[in-house]
């Protein structure tokens, strides 16, 4: 049994923009591409590190309202912003509650109407690239 | 000078300091800060000219 867990519950940054509230789920997902570098003679296949690239998924409840989603989406697509992102909303970027930022991640598109019937509209956005870095001191 | 007009970016009312005009036009128009307007005191009379 795990003796630590976490209660998903993070604090999402578009820019200087809070989307917490408007947002259902995070994937931040930090890559380095494998570029395989095995050579004859070799038994098994080797890699080694190349280009790093990231990806941060957000799941957003769309709102037309000023100062809400589509407010702060609209002007971002085809463009780069610095996206956070920390487990929680209280004293981030500390060893317990690291802050993870995305620098000059692109926006390459944004679902401006994803509308069902009885159902919330949402937005699923994928941020692309960037330069990755964590605040945990 | 910007003012902070949605509690998305901070406190409402608080000033807003950036040096990145895509940031502040970014945020201009999604609505989440405002431009300061000097506020205009009046005239003292004095300075009114006197019609004759």
């Amino acid at each position: 049994m795990a003796t630590s867990t976490y209660l998903s519950n993070p604090d999402i940054k578009i820019g200087a923009v809070s989307l917490t509230d408007n947002c259902s789920s995070a994937v931040l997902t930090r890559t380095i591409e494998a570029l395989e570098s095995t050579a004859f003679g070799s038994t098994s296949r080797v890699y080694t590190a190349g280009l790093e690239s990231n990806t941060l998924e957000l799941e957003l409840y769309a709102s037309y309202a000023a100062a809400e989603t589509y407010a702060t989406l609209k002007s971002l697509v085809g463009t780069s912003v610095t996206v956070t992102v920390s487990p929680s909303a209280t004293s981030p970027g500390t060893a317990t509650n690291p802050t993870f930022t995305l620098t000059g991640t692109y926006l390459e598109s944004l679902p401006v109407m994803n509308a069902a019937l009885g159902a919330l509209g949402t937005m699923s956005i994928s941020f692309q690239g960037g330069v990755y870095s964590v605040v945990e001191a | 000078m910007y003012t902070i007009c949605s509690e998305r970016i901070g406190v409402i009312g608080e000033p807003f300091v950036s040096d990145d005009p895509i940031e502040l036009a970014w945020l201009l128009d999604g609505g989440f800060i405002k431009t300061n307007t000097p506020k205009q005191t009046a005239k003292k009379a004095a300075d009114i000219p006197e019609e004759e």
